[in-house]
């Protein structure tokens, strides 16, 4: 059995092998991906398009300007008027405007006639993830702002107070909060999904349509034979796009290695496993390419959206998270995030390794029934 | 050019279209099957994140802090370790998201006015989560704050500077009315995966010779092609502007005209790479998997709907223009909720047009209506090399 499938993987190989186009592109294609989302990801949203109105004529304006001015997060000008302001808003030329008030300083001169003075901030709302971080850098200089004052206020009151003591927030794993480092563990586990169901499932529906799948049949070879055959070059080939795409954002995007080596490697190989039996699984129930490929598609938005991409499984409804365990990649991407970012051992991995193998028979197990039913 | 035989091809194509189900409801139904989740999970608000606590300072003020965080469903606080090094193990093992600790002396400090001490600890490898309770405990602190100095006698804190937000178009920020319209124009880029693979089908089965033989000329064949793909795109792109309307509740300011301009000059556009990227390839297999590569992962992030374009270095701003969602995106957000006009947005309107033209030309001028269509063939018959590296690259092609 094993030389009979040894004997088509080796056909696999030539096929891909001749292949000028697929094969440098199933190579080198998910990596050029990996580059441009990580060079994409690696900036936090700063140098915002921003215009401020600043109404009032004393020095507390001023000040607020010139901290707004030096908070990364904005590209300051200024505008003569709130019409103007709203003007470059509804054309999407600005993401936020800021307007200071008439009696700023007037509000914030005197402790004793202490009053609250309010800055408004107008978003365009339209570009919600710019408006998002726009908002957060606001608050940050205003907080600031606020706090020298209030600072200066208990100083003219005659009490000592130097500093308060804020709430540090500290963020583990990942300090400068970059984008890059969560989402191209991420982004591997998607392309490695994308390279193993692509292979293993287009590979028998073109036989399918072209006809020869009715040859291999009538070879000695059992039906599951010939599947697995067909899948498994997808393994050398997912396996290197990872090993490639593991050195690039290691030395490229200085994405930090916290585990260990040889689980990383090993959970990997289970992963690539498991969304190779899922191609054969969709190899198995299409007739054409196209409807494999519709396949691919629809199963990678769900893997997607229930992976933790980008959305956090944690929170949602139970009965999703508990329907996100049977998607392979929510496993695939929390093991690479926890084995690069935290460096996280075999101990806390184990639940996921597990459920994964289950994953990777239970699906063979249908494949292997769908292929008799078929057959029959 | 023959309308009367640009006719024809389109007839075909759309019998194509409408007989083989799978190619039906690729270019019409799954574009909605992959909006549709996706908004879903944009009105899932994040809630229950597991927080991890320790309270070294055990006093009644620690324990009332703790209270006022857990009020509501944003945390969780359900682990209880020993100590610091004990939380940053369960963040560790992704047992916790966040941990906070609260220092000895907290309720002394708080009571005198001096601030909050705490720390906070944040799971940075999955920050998602994270970010929003991070957000909920800044706001409950503040409050806290001002609530425990108010009882302590003092005045009630506030902060001298109030900023105040007004959000224009989307007046609570909800992501979902500023993601909606640009994924719309992500999904309709399955039709363009549809249309390439489409045009490869012809030569992978061999019906492209039978084509050949026929009379017609490249561009009656071509445009006769694209046309129904445009306009199964259009019935495609009224459904999800449907979905997102009533399904999703964003709000539709723009005209309906422009819309409909817009978009085809946007299916034009998307088309046009398809076919460009077609005749580099002789199987259904290779032009799919590109095409996905090409139009649906880069522009997920390079496209402006979740990390604005303004904030990427140049080269990728420019590179993003190349795919035709970006500017699609712009226009669609415009159209949506800024109801812009076509004077506010000529720019994406116009790289669009440019785009589209430029590529379809490029792409008619390549196309040979000739067996063994390939690029390279191309480059063997047109471009001058000596005659060594003619022969090397022959033997490589056969």
């Amino acid at each position: 059995m094993i030389a009979r499938i040894l004997n088509l993987v080796h056909k696999e190989l030539l096929h891909f092998a001749r292949d000028r186009v697929l094969t440098p592109l199933l190579l080198f294609g998910p990596l050029s991906e990996l580059i441009l989302i990580g060079v994409a990801t690696s900036s936090n949203i700063e140098h915002l398009p921003t215009v401020v109105l600043n109404q009032d004529t004393g020095q507390q304006g001023a000040a607020l300007v010139q901290m707004i001015e030096a908070s990364p997060v904005f590209d300051l000008e200024q505008v003569d008027s709130e019409a103007q302001a709203r003007d470059k808003l509804a054309d999407a030329k600005i993401t936020a405007a800021f307007i200071i008030p008439e009696d700023f300083s007037q509000a914030l001169a005197n402790p004793l006639e202490a009053r609250q003075t309010q800055v408004k901030l107008l978003l365009d709302g339209a570009d919600t993830f710019a408006a998002e971080a726009a908002h957060f850098g606001a608050e940050e200089v205003v907080d600031a702002f606020a706090g020298l004052v209030s600072m200066r206020w208990l100083n003219e009151a005659g009490i000592e107070i130097t500093e308060f003591e804020e709430p540090t927030i500290r963020v583990l794993y990942n300090e400068k909060l970059k984008k890059s480092f969560y989402e191209m563990p991420a982004e591997m586990g998607i392309m490695l999904y994308f390279v193993a169901a692509c292979v293993a499932s287009l590979g028998i529906a073109r036989e399918r349509e072209r006809g020869t799948w009715e040859q291999l049949l009538v070879t000695p070879m059992r039906p599951i034979e010939i599947v697995i055959g067909k899948a498994l070059p997808a393994i050398p080939i997912a396996y290197t796009v990872f090993v490639l795409m593991l050195i690039v954002s290691l030395v490229g995007f200085g994405l930090p290695m916290r585990g260990s080596w040889p689980l990383l490697m090993a959970v990997v190989f289970i992963y690539i496993l498991v969304e190779l039996s899922v191609g054969v699984l969709i190899s198995s129930l299409s007739h054409t390419q196209m409807q494999a490929l519709l396949l691919v598609m629809v199963l990678m938005m769900i893997e997607f959206i229930f992976s933790g991409y980008i959305f956090a499984v944690d929170t949602m409804p139970k009965a999703l998270q508990f329907l996100s365990n049977f998607i392979p990649m929510k496993h695939g991407l929390n093991m690479e995030r926890s084995i690069l970012l935290r460096g996280v051992g075999l101990d806390a991995l184990w639940p996921d390794i597990l459920m994964l193998v289950a994953l990777g028979s239970g699906i063979l197990a249908v494949t292997t029934w769908v292929l008799r039913r078929r057959l029959d | 050019m023959s309308w009367h035989k640009t006719l024809a091809v389109m007839r075909k194509e759309f019998r194509h279209i409408v007989r083989d189900k799978m190619a039906f409801s690729l270019t019409l139904i799954s574009p909605l099957m992959i909006l549709v989740p996706f908004g879903y999970s944009f009105l899932v608000e994040v809630t229950d994140v597991s927080t991890a606590v320790v309270d070294l300072d055990r006093s009644a003020l620690s324990a009332s802090y703790l209270q006022a965080l857990d009020e509501g469903d944003t945390l969780t606080l359900n682990q209880h370790p020993a100590d610091r090094e004990a939380a940053e193990k369960l963040i560790k093992d992704g047992k916790a998201k966040i941990a906070l600790i609260i220092p000895p002396g907290f309720a002394d400090t708080v009571s005198a006015g001096a601030g909050l001490p705490l720390e906070v600890l944040i799971d940075g490898s999955e920050p998602h989560a994270a970010n929003v309770a991070a957000v909920h405990i800044n706001d409950r602190t503040k409050e806290f704050i001002s609530a425990a100095s108010a009882q302590a006698g003092g005045p009630p804190l506030v902060a001298p500077v109030e900023l105040v937000i007004e959000a224009l178009f989307n007046p609570d920020l909800k992501p979902i009315n500023g993601v909606m319209p640009g994924m719309i124009g992500m999904s309709l880029s399955l039709v363009g995966v549809a249309v390439c693979a489409a045009l490869t089908r012809e030569k992978e089965r061999g019906t492209f010779e039978g084509l050949v033989a026929t009379p017609i000329r490249r561009s009656e064949l071509l445009i006769g092609k694209l046309i129904p793909y445009v306009c199964t795109g259009m019935l495609t792109i009224l459904l999800c502007v449907a979905a997102s309307v009533y399904g999703f509740g964003v709000p539709f300011r723009g005209s309906l005209v422009l819309l409909f301009v817009l978009s085809s000059i946007f299916l034009f556009a998307l088309m046009a790479y398809a076919l460009l990227l077609s005749l580099f390839f002789q199987t259904q297999q290779a032009a799919m998997m590109v095409t996905i590569l090409v139009f649906m992962i880069p522009p997920f992030f390079l496209s402006g709907m979740f990390i604005p374009v303004i904030v990427m270095p140049w080269w990728i701003r420019i590179e993003s223009m190349m795919f035709p969602v970006t500017p699609f995106v712009v226009i669609m957000r415009g159209l949506f909720l800024q109801d812009l006009g076509l004077a506010q947005m000529w720019f994406p309107t116009l790289i669009l047009v440019a785009t589209g033209a430029g590529v379809m030309v490029l792409a008619i001028l390549l196309f040979r209506k000739r067996l063994q269509t390939g690029w390279l063939d191309w480059i063997l018959d047109n471009v001058p090399m000596p005659a060594a590296e003619r022969k090397l690259l022959e033997r490589w092609l056969r």
